[in-house]
C-alpha cells in the first residue's frame, strides 16, 4: 500500500481519482498515525467490526462513475490506462441501493430487532450501535450480538464482532473482569466458524504467542512516531499504547531459557494480599491449546481504586514468578515490571509469558504463579511488600 | 508490517453490506455494482459513503497497518 501511495497522492492531486482506503483496525489512533507517517492525502475509514467482510487486506477495487466495479484485481503499473483514463458504459448496470450517511434511527432497529427476533436485525442493530455510538453504547452493542449469537451461534462476524466489543470494553474505565478472555474466546469462536477468515485469524494472533506469530503488528509504531518527529512534526499520541505480544518478535522456537533463575519466595513467606489492593486478571491466548503447543499470558494488575491503592516506585519493582507443571516450560520464569515514572504512580502493569503444554497430555492444568510489590493505601499512607497467588489455568486439548 | 498475499475473491455471492446477513463476505464483482457503506473517518469521524462519490471514479482499498 505505501508503496503505492506516491502515485495515488498524484492521481488526488490532479483530481483524476478519488481514494478512499478503509482500516480494518479497532484502535483509530493507530491508524492515524499509520496515515501520517506515510503521508496519505486521501480520507481513511473506520472499520473496527469489519463491516466490510473482507476476508483479507489489502483489498484495492476499482469503481466507475456509476457505482460500478471495473476491477477487482487492481494493479499499480495499469491503473491509469484500464481505470483511469477509460470510459465505462453503465448499460445494462443496475445501481447499489445507496446508504446515507447519517445516524440511524437506533430506536427503530431496535425494535425491529425485537418484534423480528432475527439473528440479521440484532447484528445490524450491534453493528450500527458500534459504528455511531463508538465505546458509549458498547454494553448494548455486546447485547445486540449476544442475541444475534442465541438465535445463530455459527455467526461468525457476530463472534467476532462481539469480540471487538469486549475488547473495547476491557480498555475503558467500564471494563468486566474477564472482558479480554471473552474477547479471545469470541475470536477464537469465528476462527472455528471460518479458518480461512485472515482478518479474525490474525486478531487472535496479534495477542497471541511468538511461535504462531507471522511478523510483529506494531513494531511500525516506534518507527513512525519517530521518523515524524524528525520532520519536525508531532506524531498522533496513541491511547491504546501496543503491548508485549503486539510488538513482539516472531520467534520460531521455544526457548525456556537457562534454568538458573530461582522463586524469589519459595517458602511463601510474604504476606498475602488478602484486602486486594491489587487486581489480578489473566488472559490466556489462545484460550485452549494443543499437547505442545504454546500459549500466550497475559496478566494484568491492577491497584484497586476503592482502597485508593498505588504503587510505590521507590521500593523494588513488581516480580511475577511462573512455576509450571511437570512437562510444561514457562518463558520467562521470573518477569519484572517496569516502574512508574514519579513515586507515586496506579497504571496498571501488564506481564507477559509463554507456556508450552507438556506433549501427549490433555484436560486442565494450573500453573502456580505470585506476584510480589510495594503498594500503599491512599496518598502518603501506609506501604507494604506484598504477594499474591495468581491461578493461570492452561486447558490442553489432545 | 507485513507482505500480503491478497484474498481470494473466491465466493459467488454478491453480499449487500447495507443490512446484510450475508455471511459469505466481500466479493465485489466485475461489472455488479459495488454495495454501499457508511462508514466513520479516522480523523474526524465524520461519516462517509461510498455513494457520495458517485460521478467519480473511485479507488477503494481496505488494508491494516499490521
Amino acid at each position: 500500500m505505501p508503496a503505492w501511495n506516491k502515485e495515488l497522492q498524484k492521481y488526488v492531486r490532479d483530481g483524476k481519482l478519488v481514494v478512499l482506503g478503509i482500516a480494518q483496525e479497532q484502535h483509530p489512533q493507530r491508524s492515524r498515525l499509520f496515515a501520517q507517517w506515510h503521508r496519505i492525502n486521501w480520507p481513511v475509514l473506520h472499520d473496527p467490526i469489519n463491516l466490510m467482510q473482507v476476508g483479507g487486506v489489502p483489498v484495492v477495487v476499482a469503481i466507475d462513475e456509476e457505482g460500478i466495479v471495473r476491477a477487482t484485481r487492481v494493479k499499480a503499473e495499469t491503473l491509469e490506462r484500464d481505470f483511469i483514463n477509460k470510459t465505462f458504459s453503465a448499460e445494462g448496470a443496475k445501481a447499489s441501493k445507496p446508504v446515507k450517511a447519517t445516524r440511524p434511527d437506533l430506536a427503530a432497529l431496535r425494535r425491529r430487532a425485537e418484534q423480528t427476533r432475527s439473528a440479521g436485525a440484532w447484528r445490524e442493530l450491534g453493528d450500527a450501535l458500534v459504528l455511531w455510538e463508538d465505546v458509549a453504547k458498547v454494553d448494548d452493542a455486546i447485547e445486540a450480538y449476544r442475541q444475534t449469537i442465541g438465535i445463530r451461534p455459527d455467526d461468525g462476524d457476530a463472534h467476532f464482532r462481539l469480540g471487538v466489543c469486549y475488547r473495547m470494553r476491557y480498555e475503558t474505565e467500564q471494563r468486566e473482569p474477564a472482558d479480554f478472555q471473552r474477547a479471545v474466546d469470541h475470536w477464537t469462536k469465528a476462527r472455528a466458524v471460518n479458518p480461512n477468515q485472515y482478518i479474525w485469524r490474525r486478531r487472535i494472533e496479534q495477542y497471541g504467542p511468538r511461535l504462531t506469530k507471522p511478523y510483529p503488528f506494531y513494531d511500525w509504531v516506534q518507527t513512525a512516531a519517530r521518523e515524524i518527529k524528525a520532520r519536525g512534526e508531532s506524531p498522533v499520541a496513541l491511547e491504546t499504547l501496543p503491548t508485549g505480544s503486539e510488538l513482539a518478535q516472531p520467534d520460531r522456537s521455544f526457548d525456556a531459557g537457562a534454568g538458573d533463575v530461582t522463586s524469589p519466595d519459595p517458602q511463601g513467606r510474604v504476606f498475602r494480599d488478602t484486602q486486594k489492593m491489587i487486581l489480578a486478571e489473566v488472559t490466556v491466548v489462545p484460550p485452549r491449546a494443543k499437547a505442545g503447543e504454546t500459549v500466550r499470558v497475559h496478566v494484568s494488575l491492577r491497584p484497586n481504586g476503592a482502597h485508593k491503592a498505588h504503587w510505590n516506585n521507590e521500593a523494588e519493582p513488581l516480580r511475577l514468578w511462573i512455576d509450571p507443571p511437570e512437562g510444561f516450560e514457562a518463558q520467562p520464569r521470573l518477569l519484572t515490571a517496569p516502574q512508574g515514572d514519579s513515586p507515586e504512580t496506579a497504571e496498571p502493569r501488564r506481564l507477559e509469558f509463554e507456556v508450552r503444554a507438556a506433549a501427549e497430555v490433555s484436560g486442565t492444568f494450573k500453573l502456580n504463579a505470585y506476584a510480589l510489590y510495594y503498594v500503599c493505601e491512599d496518598a502518603g499512607g501506609t506501604c507494604m511488600f506484598l504477594r499474591q497467588d495468581i491461578p493461570v489455568t492452561v486447558t490442553v486439548d489432545k | 508490517m507485513q507482505n500480503l498475499n491478497l484474498l481470494t475473491l473466491a465466493c459467488g455471492c454478491v453480499c449487500a453490506i447495507a443490512g446484510s446477513t450475508c455471511a459469505a463476505g466481500y466479493s465485489p464483482r466485475v461489472g455488479e455494482p459495488h454495495p454501499d457503506f457508511v462508514l466513520p473517518g479516522i480523523a474526524d469521524r465524520k461519516y462517509v459513503s461510498l455513494s457520495q462519490f458517485r460521478g467519480q471514479k473511485v479507488l477503494l482499498i481496505n488494508f491494516a497497518s499490521w
